[in-house]
């Protein structure tokens, strides 16, 4: 089973990753107005990424502190969770020079999430430990509901988050789940709700397979531009089936209500468990295809083993 | 998608996989050959010759009749490329012109001949060789009525490719891209995927010159991927200080793949208005 890389998270780190729970709007405001007013007073670069109506809230609670804080819409930033890191490292690259302390708030799990989503979400929570290890003065709160959510969504936040937050109390949670305990690629997909069309591929194939993804999308119903990313970010999962994954694979693909999923599966083993999640540098040759492919999908599932690959890859009509 | 190419006439270079089957497209070649009044002559591993003969057949073209009155000649590669048992470029040359003008006075309207390179290779000897026939050939498709298919299996020419598609300027294609060259300037057709970068980078690198940019018209280009988006990046950089890949009519994604890939500050390369 790949298992993430032997770096131990240091609870000394300058990256604060703290859980809050909340019960209700007026909580939330209470713990989280505080803490933005600080970080403007303080002149700390602080990026907020929650829902849309949060946004217009906070920014009414704040009033000219407003100015002070940028705010994102979550639906935006992390409609497929994969982007949300990349959005975080962005920002902290982009203000953290000289070890600068930034803050941000991200509320990624909301009761609308699919439970697809919602599991790419827990994955893309304990990958920001990992992300950040390295240890920027970067204070993240992820915003918890516990009236909205599920207790097994609170238990796994406990898991985590190396910090929990609620009202006025912080503690060190007893359960955060250290690297090498865990895989992002760990687990099985359940299988398509209704059948499949089914093709193998190996080399020479990608013509056939992109006709196959084309024709299911439109099909579908999903605009030519959806259906023309849909057919690059296949065709790129299965170009690195054909270049590292043994050199052939199985393409799937099915409606689910009116998202169309393609998945594509192979013999090989995703090693990198932040894979797709950084954008490659510009010189680099490798590692761009899962990049691409979470740019384009609106969810991308990624399971692996030395049993062998599988991506997921969603597309909603826009 | 899985093309029914509009394939490049004239002197081409058809780039093909070992295992694949030449069969198909030279009958096709051949049957539009024999409807336009040429001469047509295939130079094959002869072991093709039955099937080729019976994918005619299938397509109504009257095999026997066409063969007996010399409109369709099916020969083994001793009879085109040696000459007394060798391989005398010039007097080949000779040869084949004379043949040329003999067809017209027969009343052929052209000769197309269609042949295997790497059967050509074995009488060569080696690509130097074989390029310098190449080279010679397409000199005699400008000044006599004779146009050529000439089928390139890229495993066996892979490195050298380049320099064998640079020797047909009227144009390459393989199963899934076509695409012509002239010095500055690329005309592509079809898909660019990992299958055909080879053939991608051939043609790119046949129009680079010494002074000027490299225009690369995408207009009809049906899908390009990663890997192919790279390949044109990796040739603007390896262009001179002053000279640029200028990109005419890109596709939507290759903006997209730019901009996803930070490739959009390459100042090698410049993307024109979106198809």
């Amino acid at each position: 089973m790949p298992a993430l890389s032997g770096q131990r998270h240091r609870r000394d780190s300058a990256f604060r990753h703290e859980a809050l729970f909340y019960a209700g709007t007026d909580e939330f405001a209470a713990s989280t107005v505080p803490f933005l007013r600080e970080g403007v007073a303080r002149e700390e670069p602080t990026l907020v990424v929650v829902g849309d109506r949060k946004i217009r809230l906070l920014r009414s609670a704040l009033g000219t502190d407003a100015d002070g804080v940028v705010f994102a819409d979550m639906a935006d930033v992390g409609r497929n969770p994969a982007r949300i890191i990349p959005a975080w490292r962005e920002f902290v690259a982009a203000h953290g020079e000289g070890g600068r302390p930034l803050r941000g708030i991200g509320e990624p799990i909301f009761p609308s999430r699919t439970p697809a989503e919602l599991t790419e979400c827990q994955r893309h929570e304990s990958l920001l430990n990992l992300a950040f290890s390295g240890a920027p003065a970067f204070r993240l709160v992820c915003p918890y509901d516990v009236d909205a959510l599920d207790p097994a969504v609170i238990a796994e936040a406990r898991r985590s988050h190396p910090v929990l937050v609620h009202g006025t109390e912080e503690q060190k949670s007893d359960e955060y789940r250290v690297e090498g305990a865990w895989s992002p690629f760990d687990g099985v997909l359940p299988e398509p709700p209704r059948p499949a069309v089914d093709l193998p591929f190996a080399g020479g194939g990608l013509a056939g397979v992109r006709l196959l993804v084309a024709d299911q999308a439109t099909a579908a119903g999903l605009p030519p531009a959806r259906v023309a990313d849909i057919v690059l970010a296949v065709n790129e999962v299965a170009t690195n089936s054909l270049r590292h994954g043994g050199g052939r694979g199985r393409l799937r693909v099915w409606q689910d209500d009116e998202t169309l999923v393609c998945e594509v599966r192979d013999r090989g083993c995703i090693e990198d468990p932040l894979i797709g999640r950084e954008r490659p540098p510009a010189e680099r040759v490798g590692g761009r295809g899962l990049w691409m492919v979470n740019q384009l999908c609106d969810l991308v599932q990624i399971r692996s083993s030395g049993a062998g690959t599988v991506v997921r890859m969603h597309a909603r009509p826009r | 998608m899985v093309p029914s190419l509009d394939l490049p006439t004239g002197h081409v270079c058809w780039v093909v996989d070992a295992a694949a089957d030449p069969v198909e497209r030279v009958a096709t070649w051949a049957r539009n050959g024999l409807a336009a009044g040429e001469r047509v002559v295939a130079v094959l591993a002869p072991e093709r010759y039955d099937a080729l003969r019976q994918r005619l057949r299938d397509e109504g073209v009257d095999v026997d009749t066409a063969a007996a009155q010399g409109r369709l000649l099916l020969l083994a590669p001793a009879d085109v490329y040696l000459v007394d048992g060798a391989f005398d470029i010039e007097r080949r040359m000779a040869l084949h012109a004379a043949f040329v003008e003999q067809s017209v006075a027969e009343g052929f309207s052209a000769v197309r001949l269609a042949s295997e390179a790497s059967m050509a290779l074995d009488v060569a000897g080696d690509t130097d060789a074989l390029l310098a026939y190449e080279r010679r050939v397409e000199a005699l498709c400008r000044s006599l009525p004779i146009s050529g298919v000439c089928f390139y299996d890229r495993t066996v020419f892979g490195p050298a490719l380049p320099a064998f598609v640079a020797a047909h300027p009227d144009g390459a294609a393989d199963a899934q891209l076509s695409g012509a060259s002239a010095p500055g300037r690329v005309r592509l057709r079809g898909d660019v995927d990992l299958s055909n970068l080879d053939l991608l980078e051939a043609l790119l690198t046949g129009a680079v010159t010494d002074e000027g940019d490299l225009v690369v018209d995408l207009h009809d280009l049906s899908f390009i991927d990663l890997s192919g988006a790279a390949v044109l990046v990796a040739v603007s950089r390896r262009l001179g200080p002053q000279q640029r890949v200028k990109v005419l009519s890109p596709p939507r994604l290759l903006f997209t793949m730019f901009d996803a890939l930070g490739w959009s500050e390459n100042l090698d390369l410049v993307l024109g208005e979106v198809a």
